[in-house]
């Protein structure tokens, strides 16, 4: 069972049209497999190219963001030293009156001093949002200022008096090294959030600013949605398809890293998404947020337009191929039948039936068959008398008769000039006489002659045959040609137009 | 040449009249009048006084009745003709412009509007102060600065407030500090932004005040309907045994989750919600349940409202812009004081 499931791989692997079919099924693989490469890589490209498109664009918001906090702040401290000069020092109402009225406050929202006891000196407005906003906490916060040049930044809030998100700027008032209060400035947040308003911006940009701690972000510019508005990243977290990217640029958010990209997909739309600290904001990052397809747009066509032509390409490929394969098939179709046939009378030829007889005949247990050698009596005559279009006539129609008569249970080949072969399978002998008594009665309607001509002056196309049975004579296809031989022989030395099967004794009828 | 000159004239002045005064002609809207509910008095209506029209977002729900309820009482106390209608539902944005326009058509002195959608309705609020009626926000801000006053929670700072009380609750609950705790967020639809704020406010107080192993799970719910609040509650608790505390940022979590704990008999989950539906009033009830609830003081934005429009009529500049109407912290314990009682006496 192995060696016959072996012996079938082998004749499989042998058989053109399985290996042509190998590789046509290989060159698609293979054509395949380059697309998918190149549209990997491609892709990769594209989601590096958007994620350095973002990040410069999160580059150039960042800094500009830093310079107008490091303006805001140095105008803060610059107040703040200012005051420290200022012969009032020691009346708070009196420099707060001050500090108001010196104030160019159209870019501010309100300005104000801390007592170092707690005291706010703001107008009414000003003290609710430090009580709710526990502002008073934030400005004693030292520890913070000292890292941000030397102020301090309040999270963002929505200001009473305006409706708008407003942050405040605290500095300390220091005097020969004594800090005698602190003043604050209010800024609309505006200030920041037109520093990323870019007009030359897809509108699908989305810019907040993102609280390293707590996932908060206020809304800076982007399409439908509340400028200036809060959210918090949380929400969609779960709902990402690239959790464990963005997990590492969560990391890399709240570990206070300069920069970090991801993309990721939500609610089927893909994302590139950068932050940048903002040095002079700290605990503060500018996060770009662009959808992949406002990005690549140019690009995206490009790749389809790649893929659309290679495909186009590999179509192409296959045509041709199929078109020389079909063509190469039709060629060798023609050579084996010229190999395998004989031109004349189109049944086998001499090596074709040779190949198939023993193949056939390998092994007793392929079943019973039954040989003949058949010759046409006294051809010579024919082609000596009537000329060899009538020689070549009788050889076709003696092809036919024989085709005819054995061809549903067997073979007939053309064996040389006016020899023929016939191998029939599971016939006895009787079937076997009856057989060729049927060709014989059709050969000898044939009229070769004028048709005036007194039958008895006529040529009678007969033949003569020698039978021989298979294993019964012979176990070989050799031994068994040699049979049949030999029993013709027997009918040729009687005198023609007979047949004799081996082994029997032959009397001419 | 006379006449066709006169119909020219008159077609350029509708027009103009049209393009400034309508409101759905800027949101291209296709909505009929008769799509849209009539104004109704919600007040003694009577010749010669201001009439102040009153727009919220949904009008079967109780939250925009009880808003009402403030403004019909300043309304009759401040001798006003109030009227009030609104949308099917806060996702009927074109109605709420047709309302506007109607409210304009009928020579409103001035109007009150919740905004079904901050960003949209912009360019309606808009075009109502453009024509010099004063604009009066209730509930919802809107994504420009063209109003008067707006009296809302600052969502925020009662987000802020939740997280503490659930810090609290937690802890009173047998949490301690020293544990892992983990608390998760039924934010309901995130699309709109007062509850963006409340999530907010929760986890900006929450980094920086709970304790350090007390984690808010990835996991939230974001059903804004109660059936499929219950399944994602559950489908929420099934996938982790180890939640402490829950904040429902709205009112259908809030009822979806007063289910879950009522019937899982969870004691050991601290609930702090916004609004007060019945559910949750039900499980407040009893004590073994750890159970807050935020309440928005939206009796007091109607009522504000209709003071600030009879002020501005007046010509009075209403001081401060954005006005924090405040919430309510109730619970088992402080439901029963005189002062809850009497604010739940509104709802």
């Amino acid at each position: 069972m192995r060696s016959r499931s072996t012996a079938d791989k082998m004749l499989r692997a042998t058989d053109p049209a399985m290996s042509y079919q190998n590789f046509i099924i290989t060159f698609i693989i293979v054509c395949l497999v380059g697309l998918g490469i190149i549209t990997t890589m491609f892709n990769r490209r594209i989601e590096q190219h958007d994620k350095e498109l973002t990040y410069d664009i999160c580059t150039l918001i960042s800094e500009k963001m830093d310079s107008s906090m490091k303006y805001m702040s140095d105008s803060v401290n610059g107040c703040a030293a200012m005051l420290a000069g200022t012969p009032i020092k020691d009346d708070p109402d009196m420099m707060y009156e001050n500090f108001k009225s010196g104030m160019n406050r159209s870019s501010m929202v309100s300005v104000g001093i801390i007592n170092n006891d707690g005291t706010v000196y703001a107008d009414e407005n000003e003290k609710e949002e430090f009580r709710k906003w526990g502002l008073l906490e934030s400005a004693k916060d030292d520890s913070l200022s000292a890292h941000n040049n030397g102020v301090v930044i309040s999270t963002p809030y929505r200001s009473g008096k305006t409706g708008q998100m407003v942050f405040t700027i605290f500095s300390g008032v220091y005097l020969k090294g004594e800090k005698i209060s602190t003043i604050f400035m209010t800024f609309p947040l505006t200030e920041l959030q037109k520093m990323a308003n870019n007009e030359s911006m897809s509108d699908d940009t989305e810019i907040w600013l993102m609280n390293r701690s707590s996932d908060n972000y206020v809304r800076c510019s982007g399409p439908d949605s509340v400028i200036g508005g809060w959210s918090n990243f949380r929400i969609y977290k779960n709902e990402l398809t690239n959790k464990d990217d963005y997990e590492k640029w969560e990391k890399a958010l709240r570990n206070g890293e300069d920069f970090a990209a991801v993309n990721y997909g939500v609610n089927g739309v893909d994302y590139t998404q950068v932050f940048r600290r903002i040095d002079f904001m700290p605990g503060w990052n500018v996060v770009v947020r662009t959808p992949s397809h406002s990005l690549t747009s140019t690009m995206r066509p490009i790749l389809i337009s790649i893929v659309a032509f290679a495909l186009v390409l590999l179509g192409i490929a296959i045509a041709l191929i199929l078109f020389l394969h079909r063509k190469e098939s039709e060629e060798k179709e023609v050579f084996e039948k010229l190999s395998s046939y004989d031109p004349l009378t189109r049944i086998m030829n001499r090596r074709a039936f040779d190949t198939r007889a023993q193949e056939l005949l390998s092994s007793p247990n392929n079943g019973r068959y039954t040989f003949m050698f058949v010759d046409i009596d006294f051809f010579k005559q024919v082609n000596d008398r009537f000329g060899h279009e009538a020689g070549d006539r009788i050889l076709e129609e003696f092809a036919i008769t024989l085709s005819h008569v054995f061809g549903k249970d067997g073979f007939a080949a053309r064996y040389g000039g006016d020899e023929f072969v016939v191998l029939v399978k599971d016939k006895n002998k009787d079937e076997i006489n009856a057989m060729i008594e049927r060709a014989r009665q059709m050969l000898g309607a044939i009229i070769i002659d004028d048709p005036q001509t007194p039958d008895a002056e006529r040529f009678h196309v007969h033949f003569s045959a020698g039978i021989a049975s298979f294993p019964k004579d012979a176990g070989d296809f050799e031994a068994l040609l040699r049979r049949a031989d030999d029993a013709l022989y027997k009918v040729k030395e009687a005198g023609r137009d007979g047949y004799c099967w081996y082994g029997d004794d032959y009397k001419k009828r | 040449m006379f006449l066709f000159r006169k119909i020219y004239a008159s077609a350029a002045v509708f027009l103009l009249a049209a393009a400034l005064c309508s409101c759905s002609q800027q949101n291209e809207t296709s909505v009929n009048d008769d799509s849209i509910a009539e104004f109704s008095p919600i007040t003694e209506i009577q010749e010669g006084r201001k009439n102040i029209y009153l727009i919220v977002k949904d009008l079967d729900d109780e939250y925009w009745k009880v808003l009402s309820k403030g403004a019909a009482v300043s309304g009759n106390e401040l001798e006003v003709n109030v009227y009030m209608s609104g949308s099917e539902d806060e996702i009927e944005i074109e109605q709420q412009v047709r309302l506007v326009d109607k409210a304009i058509s009928l020579n409103a002195d001035a109007i009150i509007i919740a905004p079904d959608d901050a960003v949209r309705l912009s360019d309606c609020v808009s075009s109502i102060h453009a024509q010099g009626i004063p604009v009066v926000l209730a509930d919802t801000m809107v994504n420009c600065q063209d109003y008067d006053v707006c009296f809302m929670t600052d969502n925020m700072l009662a987000g802020r407030e939740a997280a503490k009380t659930l810090i609290d609750d937690m802890k009173k609950n047998g949490v301690s500090e020293n544990n892992e705790a983990n608390v998760v967020i039924l934010t309901g639809a995130v699309t709109v932004p007062s509850l963006n704020e409340r999530i907010a406010g929760f986890c900006g107080y929450w980094a920086d005040y709970a304790p350090a192993d007390w984690k808010i799970l990835d996991d939230v719910c974001k059903s804004d309907d109660y059936n499929d609040a219950v399944i994602d509650i559950k489908d929420i608790f099934d996938r982790h045994d180890n939640i402490n505390g829950v904040f429902a940022a709205n009112y259908f979590t809030a009822e979806g989750f007063a289910d879950y704990i009522r019937d899982s008999g969870r004691k050991d989950i601290s609930l702090v919600n916004f609004d007060f539906p019945d559910k949750i009033s039900e499980l407040m009830k009893d004590e073994s349940f750890s159970v807050s609830s935020v309440l928005q003081k939206n009796y007091e934005m109607g009522y504000k409202a209709v003071e600030a429009c009879v002020n501005l009529c007046d010509g009075e500049v209403p001081e401060p812009k954005f006005v924090d109407t405040g919430i309510l912290i109730i619970d088992h314990e402080t439901r029963n004081t005189p002062q809850v009682q009497d604010i739940l006496s509104r709802y």
